[in-house]
């Protein structure tokens, strides 16, 4: 069994390099700056920029009819331009180019550009000679505009993390999957039954939790959607009064955020002493202890329904508008709790040897919530640290999250698959871990 | 007969930490010191036998023979170090009385509580809840918090819930010391009811008595061995009279 175990993992990590080296070679296919090496790297500040037709709006400048940036001087070949500025629009751009100083713009020296958004900032591909350039936004009325300078063939590095959790990571996590289902096949029917028998503890300890939890207050289940709700109205002052985020519904954005981290907090804190907390079962008599982080988590997840009342409630005072799409929130709900019950059960088996990961990990929680767009922005985030920031799995549930109920967007497949290989690797690492020290739980408890 | 549970050279240590080590810190600091050291304590050495279906195996031995151990081991709660452990059929431990009964809930709740700790459905139990009540008495405590219990009511309810359910192997440790006489004689009536059903049943005690009364084969350990298995009158009277 042991050197099965051993052959899977082997084949993993070599499953994992080569799909890694894959997956940085798809990336880099499409990644528009492995050209642009070659160039000259230009940055255009807005000083040196001409703006024409603009307004000036509160968030910036606001696009007209025939709104134009023009470059001077350029003097260079230009194959990738970069945006260092957030655009409100997916129309296509029309460029117009001169190479000689002494042209004018014409129609026979221009072209139309769609963005590509490459690491969250809209670049488009030029690919050519220009002396100067006219950037013309058709068909933007009104759209906002907040440009900080344009960059020309910008040839910074990129390994999109993304990608690799999606094309590499996830193929992995199917493999060892896989693998585990042919070799533990013959015993899986019995850990399901062993699983089915234990099911009614498992809805008796949630109900135990449950009467525990809210018996003891007069307002019982309201507080799970009072709480949430007065954090976030203090968030609310502090935030979007002194530092002034640029986000419409800040309420609602920090509420989604919190909510859906304090789920995963609740999961994983729960479940770390949840082994420890049962000894006195685990002593007595025969349970799988699994059941213990798992309850945890269920409890938790209950509890977080509670609390997406008080984002229903938010949204419906702020008068947010909501699209169809977020009728799909349990899907980021499920990613989050399978990645909770992972963590939690790595934690919970350590726990039990390491008493003193409890106050470790409660710090590296109030790290870990600052890594996370939860009370903040992305967009205030340089392109390293956003770069960081997608090596962290609450980051991409927040986002999806989020997507789903305020901007009506339903992340694309990469997106889905790198979500799922957080999931699945926790999940699967979690499994491993707990597993291998169950039989020793009793000793040290 | 077949062998229900068959016990095969088990060997079971445990590791005696000079100084208890359980936090990171202290086990970072130690292994870079290099003070980490580990006693082993052999609990059980090379102990193999089986007890076959219908049978009632009684296990007597001095404090710290290992007795609770393999009672342990036998439930599944402790896996041995090493050796081998079969068991068929569903067990019933009794290593102690109302293993996770909550105080705070009252009896009936923990009637179910309890019943699914030993892996039976809110259904099955509440077909059982009035024989439960009517064999342990409690008809008027039923909706009492089982902390204002005295021992022997818990004691009493531990008991019922877990034979109740009829299990194909039942474990019992010391427990049938608790309550009075009279209940202790309900209890040996029940048990003695369940070996007619066919269920086998494992008992540690210290009552000798108790043992001549219920057993059929005997098992005497000494520091972790067997050191003598046969009939009950036997062995019973080899033990008793050891260091005479």
């Amino acid at each position: 069994m042991r050197g099965r175990i051993f052959i899977i993992a082997v084949m993993g990590i070599i499953i994992l390099i080569l799909t890694s080296v894959y997956s940085i070679r798809l990336s880099s296919a499409d990644n528009l700056y492995c050209k642009s090496m070659d160039y000259e790297n230009k940055i255009i500040p807005t000083s040196d920029m001409e703006l024409e037709n603009f307004d000036e709006g509160e968030d910036g400048l606001v696009l007209k009819e025939s709104s134009s940036i023009y470059l001077h001087n350029i003097d260079t070949y230009v194959y990738t331009m970069r945006f260092n500025a957030k655009i409100d629009s997916d129309k296509a751009l029309k460029i117009y180019y001169t190479e000689d100083k002494e042209e004018n713009f014409s129609e026979g020296k221009s072209f139309e550009a769609n963005y590509n958004i490459v690491n969250g900032r809209p670049v488009i591909i030029a690919d050519r000679y220009m002396y100067s350039a006219r950037i013309d936004f058709i068909d933007n009325l009104g759209t906002n505009l907040k440009i900080s300078s344009i960059e020309l063939n910008d040839y910074s590095p990129v390994i999109d993390i993304e990608k690799l959790l999606a094309f590499s990571l996830f193929p992995t996590m199917v493999f060892i999957i896989a693998a585990a289902v042919v070799i533990f096949g013959v015993k899986l029917n019995l850990y399901i039954n062993v699983f089915r028998k234990y099911v009614p503890l498992i809805s008796n300890l949630v109900l135990r939790d449950l009467r525990v939890k809210y018996r003891r207050s007069i307002l019982g289940f309201l507080w799970s959607i009072l709480n949430p709700l007065l954090m976030a109205l203090i968030v609310n002052a502090v935030f979007s009064h002194i530092f002034r985020f640029s986000i419409d519904y800040f309420i609602v954005y920090y509420l989604m955020g919190s909510v859906l981290f304090n789920f995963m907090t609740e999961c994983t804190m729960g479940s770390m002493l949840s082994v420890i907390y049962a000894g006195g079962l685990i002593k007595k008599v025969y349970i799988p202890k699994y059941i213990f982080p798992m309850q945890k988590c269920m409890f938790a997840f209950i509890n977080m329904l509670f609390s997406i009342t008080a984002i229903i409630a938010m949204i419906i005072i702020t008068g947010m508008p909501v699209t169809w799409s977020a009728l799909l929130f349990p899907v980021p709900l499920l990613y989050t709790a399978v990645f909770s019950l992972g963590l939690g059960l790595i934690l919970s088996a350590l726990t039990v040897f390491f008493r003193d990961i409890e106050h470790l990990y409660t710090v590296f929680v109030s790290a870990w919530i600052y890594l996370t767009p939860v009370i903040y922005p992305e967009s205030i985030l340089t392109d390293a640290l956003r770069n960081i920031m997608r090596l962290n799995p609450m980051y991409y549930y927040v986002t999806y999250f989020r997507g789903l109920v305020m901007y009506g967007e339903i992340p694309g497949i990469s997106f889905n698959l790198a979500c799922a290989a957080y999931s699945l690797l926790f999940l699967i690492l979690g499994m491993a871990v707990f597993k291998k020290c169950q039989d020793r739980f009793v000793l040290y408890i | 007969m077949s062998a229900v549970i068959s016990v095969d050279h088990v060997v079971m240590n445990f590791r005696k930490n000079k100084e208890k080590v359980d936090s990171l810190k202290e086990y970072v600091l130690k292994s870079i010191l290099r003070k980490l050291s580990f006693d082993t304590f052999t609990a059980l050495n090379d102990v193999s036998f089986e007890v076959e279906q219908g049978e009632v195996m009684g296990i007597v031995g001095l404090n710290g023979s290992g007795k609770s151990t393999l009672l342990k081991i036998i439930s599944g709660i402790l896996k041995p170090t090493e050796g081998r452990v079969s068991v068929n059929g569903t067990v019933s431990p009794l290593i102690e009385l109302g293993a996770g009964f909550d105080f705070d809930l009252t009896a009936e709740e923990n009637v179910y509580l309890n019943g699914s700790v030993l892996g039976y459905s809110k259904k099955e139990m509440e077909e059982k809840l009035p024989e439960i009540i009517e064999f342990s008495e409690l008809s008027e405590f039923m909706n009492v918090p089982i902390k204002n219990f005295s021992s022997g009511m818990v004691a009493r309810l531990g008991f019922a819930i877990a034979t109740i359910t009829r299990p194909e192997i039942l474990i019992v440790d010391e427990i049938l010391a608790v309550g009075d006489f009279q209940f202790q004689k309900k209890c040996e009536e029940r048990i003695n009811e369940m070996m007619s059903g066919g269920t086998t049943v494992i008992i540690v005690s210290h009552s000798i008595d108790q043992i001549k009364r219920l057993c059929d084969r005997v098992i005497w350990l000494e520091n972790g061995r067997i050191r003598m298995e046969g009939a009950c009158e036997e062995v019973c009277l080899a033990y008793e009279n050891q260091g005479v």
